[in-house]
């Protein structure tokens, strides 16, 4: 599943001929956005009688393709429920998410999607090279490119020389790492990430930040949650801040950072959640 | 064809993929140690002279080749869809271009296949200890194990889709309940219908055909006592009949999957 033609060329207009560069940018801005969420509300039942408590509040964003969006906010505030949603895990109560304009859940919108699961556990008794074999013929690959891609995939997120041990002996990291390898598999058009660092060590974190940049590089939409800040610092266009299932704000990165400084990245989340917080006190 | 074509891709990585899973995990040395009991019983019996007893040794060897692949298929399938979702592997199988429904057929196949390896586990063990005594099983043996695996079939469908409702302890006694009562249950059903009133046949009949009769594909006696091979016209009814349950099965259990939250 390469990347659309469309996606590619939309973002190197012919800046030589105006009326190309003119379509070019008519055509990007009518293309469909990457991920769009609209009024999406998600809520649990525990038990057949029990009633539904809601996690996530009609809750709205969208993601312009080959942008990076941080997604922001604290434990329990329905990040991994708003990419469940994402994913087609999960029902939504109501609201509409939608992933190149096709919605999602659909295998026609998972065919755009590569996914790093918050906690990512794969076949113990499988070899990565296994793995990425299995999700690659799920993905429509196979035969020789099949092989390259998987060999190539494990060599960028050096798991180079393991292709044939089993993932039973292989740590937390070293199977975020395979993680991320199947995430890129089949070069896909948008990389949904849940908590993309959780469980790496600082050395794996920088390469993995490396190999995420060169991604977005390509021209690749990333749309992930962290709580690495850091991370979020260095490689969003944008981040949206959710709590308590609510965007409390979205704001571009050159805005927020002031000069890339990541504690202002902190100060700002901190901040911004506090008076969230205030809000929803004074509301009551 | 070309969509067939990507189906059978998707049934293929998932079976080949739970194959491989349960062949390392050594799952089918649970089905060596049995067989092993199996001959160190026969030879147990031989000690004390087999004479004359050649039905019932014929018929032992049949009954547990046909409970013991029956245990296996419902304890492998039991798990398939569970584990999954428990070890949290579901995520990044279900985030390609896969449907719920391909999940599950794909599942089913592995765990069918895993059962059939069992099936001739058993079969081989069961035969070479006969062979031993200087007994065997004749042509209708083959049908035999090939009705077996339709009944795997229909077993397996039906485990998979309990394991969707409910706890996997509640599914493997409740699918061994069906799977190895189903005899017992149409033989009563015939026994009451002619004593009971119109309201209760109605129930007893809707019952016993909306169960599948798991019964008509053991020829355990017909084996024993060594008649002809069953016709191919029966053999074929009884494979359209299995598809059709396993189908039923399968299609239930995808229904119920398909909205399940993960």
């Amino acid at each position: 599943m390469s990347r659309s033609s469309a996606t590619l060329t939309a973002g190197t207009p012919d800046v030589l001929n105006p009326a190309s560069a003119s379509a070019a940018v008519a055509a990007a801005a009518a293309a469909p956005p990457a991920l769009s969420v609209e009024k999406l509300c998600v809520g649990y039942r525990r038990g057949l009688f029990a009633p539904v408590r809601r996690v996530v509040h009609e809750l709205s964003l969208s993601v312009r393709p080959g942008e990076v969006v941080g997604f922001l906010g604290p434990n329990g505030a329905g990040k991994s429920s708003t990419i469940k949603a994402v994913m087609g895990f999960l029902t939504p109560e109501s609201g509409a998410v939608s992933v190149f304009g096709h919605e999602a859940g659909t295998t026609l919108a998972k065919a755009k999607i590569g996914y790093l699961p918050e906690v990512a556990l794969y076949y113990p008794f499988l070899t990565p090279l296994e793995t990425l074999r299995l999700y690659g013929r799920l993905q429509g690959l196979g035969g020789s490119a099949l092989e390259q891609e998987a060999m190539d995939l494990l060599k960028r997120v050096g798991l180079e020389g393991r292709e044939k041990q089993q993932l039973k002996t292989f740590s937390k990291g070293m199977q975020q790492r395979l993680g991320i390898a199947q995430a890129l598999l089949g070069s896909p058009d948008l990389l949904v990430l849940d908590e993309v660092t959780s469980g790496v060590d600082p050395i794996g974190r920088r390469h993995l930040r490396e190999l995420l940049r060169e991604v977005k590089e390509t021209g690749t939409t990333i749309f992930f949650s962290s709580h690495e800040l850091n991370e979020v610092a260095q490689l969003c266009d944008r981040v949206v801040l959710i709590r308590a299932g609510r965007v409390v704000d979205e704001r571009a990165m050159d805005e927020t950072l002031r000069a890339g400084v990541t504690s202002a990245l902190e100060d700002y989340f901190l901040q911004t959640l506090t008076e969230a917080d205030r809000d929803a006190e004074a509301r009551r | 064809m070309e969509a067939i074509t990507r189906k059978a891709v998707i049934y293929g990585a998932l079976a080949h993929a739970s194959l491989l899973e349960s062949a390392r995990r050594k799952d089918l040395y649970v089905a060596g140690i049995l067989a092993v009991l199996m001959i160190g019983a026969a030879a147990t019996i031989g000690t004390f002279g087999v004479k004359g007893l050649e039905l019932f040794l014929k018929d032992v060897a049949l009954t547990v080749i046909g409970v013991l692949s029956t245990v296996l298929a419902v304890l492998f399938a039991a798990r398939q869809i569970p584990e999954e979702v428990s070890h949290r592997t579901v995520y990044p199988l279900l985030a390609r271009p896969i449907s719920r429904a391909d999940l599950i057929v794909g599942k089913f196949l592995g765990a069918w296949l895993l059962s059939l390896v069992g099936l001739l586990l058993f079969a081989a063990v069961a035969a070479g200890a006969l062979a031993y005594y200087g007994l065997s099983l004749g042509a209708i043996f083959g049908q035999f194990l090939l009705l077996r695996a339709f009944a795997l079939a229909i077993i397996v469908a039906l485990t998979m889709a309990l394991s969707l409702v409910m706890t996997p302890g509640a599914t493997v006694t409740m699918s061994l309940l069906l799977a190895v009562g189903s005899a017992t249950f149409s033989n009563a059903v015939k026994l009451l219908v002619p004593s009971s009133s119109s309201a209760q046949q109605v129930l007893l009949k809707g019952a016993y055909y909306v169960l599948p009769q798991l019964n008509l594909f053991d020829l355990t006696k017909k084996v024993s006592y060594g008649w002809q091979p069953v016709s191919t016209g029966a053999i074929g009814a009884l494979a359209v009949y299995a598809l059709l349950f396993t189908a039923l099965f399968l299609s239930l259990g995808a229904l119920r999957f398909r909205r399940q939250a993960l």
